[in-house]
């Protein structure tokens, strides 16, 4: 019977949390980008954990919210323009490398949903 | 009126401009001849094919193996083209013009191809023909494909040769025509030095993967059928086609202890080529992969452009799956290009170099730049299309623009500056030369001597290179043209004198001259090729490739001190034009080629040794003034003969020797008379130790478990009457076996060549008849 309660009480969090995000879903986006953004201006090394962590947060967004291959284009304009500036402010530093290998992902991820749509 | 609206067309007018610009790149009457393996192809394609190509003896230093053969078809067309222009400028600069047109072409053609599926078909609309110009732009004027034409080696004809290819597959598998099939292979054939081991890098970089794309692309975006039957005819053909070059290789990678066998299977090697791989990672920016032109004085600024047209594209709703999937080999040419892509990407990329083979790629972003390029300008092209689509008039400002940005880009390029440089380290000698006629004389009478001799080529280099300098302000710096053009194989640096380099150095340095004279004779030096012309030493070389700290504190360090160096080691002055004398040494210290040794000078191999300092272990334990000697280890000795010899330091060879004579067939055959040979002897051949030298008695292998090395480097084999039959007079045949090889598949490329010709013409009166019927 507990154990059945536990269950319903799981389900019911489950469902509000899911319910919150998809409300708040332009703020989770923004969320993501500010991350990018700030692994890239103010992280001065570079963490494979934080990149895919923040790339599995942005693949689970686009299972969730049911993205387009334009959002995540949009997210490679946006590495784009963060990698230029930072070169021209930097040259090749470390962080319009970072930029690029943002750039990258946002890429690939958005080709691999052009071809699936 | 036709042939005037052809002519204004853009791609007419471009194409030729692009033959045009080679000629303002070099002086009329110049040649640009240099580079790692050098490009004297280009300026006497006949010698080259005969000292180069056609033999697998390396034609300098003491004459190791390393087979060219892959050269002959591309080398034999080369002699065509000299044969019928005259000049060696003229092929050199319609060379260059016919790899930026047919680069520039084949690019426009695949994505003009591509757009097909964007413009519904609809390729007239000026908007394809456009994209397609900007995307082959983009193509032949990326920093990849515009770097390294001074020094453009034959992987560099990958510039055209990977669009044409692909234009040609393309078209093969989307028309189903096997004209383009027919026309690929040979096409392949001409350029095969891209399709051998020397081309493995360049080869294995773009065609598997390119192969791939042409298969998703074909079956999955086009949904069409591919025609495996012909493929796979196109594969047996391609296999005959390039066998003359391919089985000789594939027997080289397979004999244990070769050159090509330890870079694929030795683990040592694997683990070098790792520590390389990550000593040149630092040097690939995935930013600088992005903009491309992102270096350039002044517009450096502007290089957003091209990787926004190709965001913007993608943003965009026409886009299509087809602009994803050059997307996607995009990205992984960047990948393969820059290694970095987080440090997963790095340890992943590590773990390829077990693969046998891929240790090819530890200079990886040099090989994968050129494939990366190409997939950037289909993709560039692609998008650029797309963006057009959405632009009424605007597109062609988009196009004057993102033109403009790209010739000014390249305008170093353009003008020639980035192909005429001035030499590395040179005061201001330029990489254009005019040859000297006086040296040519010189090569002339080298060619004339009807004798198997090595020279020695003073001003001694760093490694093995050789400083020409032409009549105008050039220079030659590359491989020995003596070694390369006249068959006589010479040392004219530190590294084609193995084992005796440091020997060299450290008698030349402590002015030996008599140790030198016999060292030389040794390596049967007959003559000294010198070289006064102080702008090749003294003011405009003062550094590379004679490096202060390196070749400078052993040789003479001025050519007045070379003079004397050179009086010191020869005999007479036999030939002389200008600046360029040749000088006999003295026939008391030559040995022939091959020799019969008096005796033998024991030593203990020291492990520390390298390939460089190996001689300096025995030749000074040879305290006689006997020249016919040979120098040999305790463990090799222990082989042949018995522990008691083996253990002194000197063991002089008792009994009668016979007398021999030989005669040169060509550099992979020799015929040796033994007269009176009633004892065991040893008979030397002062050539590369290789096991693949085998010593035949009318086609009976003789010494073959007596074979050893000599000397540090020489082969000889210690025959015994019984080893011949108890015969005393006999005609011995030294050969290299691989050449036998060689011969066997040439024969199997003829043939196939043949079966291929009359293939393609059955095919076209085949189809001529079809018509007619219709």
């Amino acid at each position: 019977m507990k154990h059945q309660e536990k269950k319903t009480y799981l389900t019911k969090t489950k469902d509000i949390v899911l319910a919150h995000l998809h409300a708040y879903k332009q703020v989770v986006l923004t969320l993501i980008v500010l991350l990018v953004v700030a692994d890239v201006l103010f992280l001065k090394e570079s963490s494979d954990i934080r990149i895919f962590g923040i790339l599995g947060i942005y693949i689970w967004g686009i299972l969730m919210y049911k993205l387009h291959s334009n959002y995540t284009f949009f997210m490679g304009l946006l590495s784009l323009f963060l990698m230029y500036i930072l070169f021209l402010i930097t040259g090749t530093s470390s962080s319009t490398e970072k930029a690029a290998v943002w750039l990258f992902f946002f890429l690939g991820i958005g080709m691999i949903q052009r071809l699936k749509e | 009126m036709t042939i005037l609206k052809t002519i204004r067309k853009p791609v007419v007018i471009i194409s030729i401009l692009l033959a045009v610009l080679p000629f303002f790149w070099i002086p009329p009457g110049t040649m640009d001849l240099g580079g790692d393996s050098s490009r004297l192809y280009f300026y006497d394609p006949l010698n080259y094919l005969k000292n180069v190509a056609l033999y697998p003896i390396m034609p300098t230093g003491t004459g190791g193996v390393d087979p060219s053969y892959y050269l002959i078809p591309f080398v034999g067309l080369l002699w065509i083209a000299k044969f019928i222009l005259g000049s060696p400028y003229l092929v050199v600069t319609l060379f260059n013009s016919f790899k930026l047109i047919i680069g520039f072409l084949a690019v426009f053609g695949i994505i003009k191809r591509l757009l097909e599926e964007q413009f519904s078909g609809n390729l007239n609309n000026p908007r394809v023909t456009i994209s397609a110009l900007i995307g082959a732009l983009f193509y032949i004027f990326s920093p990849a494909m515009i770097a390294n034409y001074d020094k453009a080696l034959l992987g560099h004809n990958q510039v055209f040769l990977n669009p044409l290819m692909f234009y040609l597959l393309l078209k093969f598998f989307l028309d189903r025509s096997a004209v383009f099939l027919w026309l690929s292979l040979l096409v392949s054939v001409a350029f095969a030095p891209n399709f051998s081991y020397s081309g493995a890098p360049t080869f294995f970089s773009f065609y598997p993967l390119s192969l791939l794309y042409l298969l998703i692309y074909v079956r999955v975006i086009r949904r069409k059928y591919l025609s495996w039957k012909m493929a796979l005819i196109g594969l047996v053909f391609f296999i005959g086609l390039h066998a003359f070059h391919l089985i000789p290789e594939i027997v080289q990678g397979l004999t244990r202890g070769n050159y090509l066998n330890t870079r694929l299977f030795d683990k040592n090697d694997i683990a070098q080529q790792l520590n390389y791989f990550f000593a040149v990672l630092p040097i690939p920016k995935l930013s600088s992969h992005f903009l491309a032109h992102e270096d350039v004085q002044w517009l450096g600024w502007a290089s957003i452009l091209v990787p926004f047209i190709v965001t913007i594209g993608f943003l965009l709703k026409k886009n299509t799956k087809g602009v994803a999937l050059t997307g996607i080999f995009f990205l992984v040419t960047f990948f393969l290009a820059n290694a970095k892509v987080t440090g997963l990407g790095v340890t992943l990329y590590s773990k390829l170099f077990y693969i046998p083979g891929f240790s090819m790629f530890r200079n990886f972003y040099g090989q994968f730049q050129f494939v990366y390029y190409f997939f950037y300008a289909l993709l560039f092209g692609q998008t650029l299309g797309t963006l057009f689509l959405y632009l009424k008039r605007t597109y062609r400002y988009v196009a004057i623009i993102v033109t403009l940005f790209l010739v000014i880009s390249s305008w170093q390029f353009i003008n020639g500056v980035l192909i005429n440089k001035v030499h590395h380290l040179s005061n201001n000698v330029r990489i254009a030369m005019r040859m000297d006629p006086q040296y040519e004389e010189m090569l002339a009478f080298l060619r004339s001597i009807d004798e198997e001799v090595r020279i020695l080529t003073i001003p001694f280099t760093d490694f093995g290179y050789q400083v020409l300098h032409g009549l105008n302000n050039g220079a030659y710096v590359g491989p020995s043209t003596i070694g390369n053009l006249t068959g006589k194989s010479d040392f004219s640096g530190y590294a084609t004198m193995v084992p005796y380099s440091d020997l060299f150095w450290k008698l030349s340095k402590e002015k030996d001259y008599e140790s030198i004279k016999k060292m030389l004779g040794m390596l049967s030096v007959k003559y000294v090729f010198y070289n006064s012309d102080p702008l090749i030493y003294d003011e405009a070389f003062p550094d590379y490739p004679y490096s202060k700290d390196y070749v400078r504190r052993y040789m003479p360090n001025s050519q007045e001190g070379y003079l004397e160096y050179v009086k010191n080691i020869t005999k007479d002055k036999i030939f002389e034009r200008g600046r360029y004398a040749l000088y006999s040494m003295d026939q008391r210290y030559v040995l022939p080629r091959f020799y019969i040794p008096r005796q033998a000078v024991l030593y203990d191999r020291n492990s520390k040794d390298t390939i460089f300092d190996n001689a300096e272990t025995f030749f000074l334990l040879d305290r006689t003034r006997e020249t016919r000697s040979i120098f040999l280890d305790r463990q090799t000795c222990d082989g042949i003969f018995e522990r008691s010899i083996c253990g002194q330091t000197l063991q002089q060879f008792s009994g009668l020797e016979p007398q021999i004579r030989f005669q040169k067939i060509n550099p992979t055959n020799y015929k040796v008379t033994v007269v009176n040979a009633r004892d065991p002897y040893m008979l030397v051949f002062s050539q590369e130790y290789q096991k693949s030298w085998r010593l035949s008695l009318a086609s009976v292998d003789v010494g073959v478990n007596s074979h050893i090395l000599v000397n540090g480097y020489a082969n000889a084999w210690y025959i015994t009457p019984a080893d011949v039959g108890g015969k005393q007079d006999y005609e011995l045949i030294v050969e290299m076996t691989g050449q036998r090889i060689f011969y066997y598949s040439a024969v199997l490329s003829i043939v196939t060549l043949v079966i291929m010709i009359l293939w393609g013409v059955w095919r076209i009166i085949r189809k001529r008849i079809m018509i007619e019927k219709l």
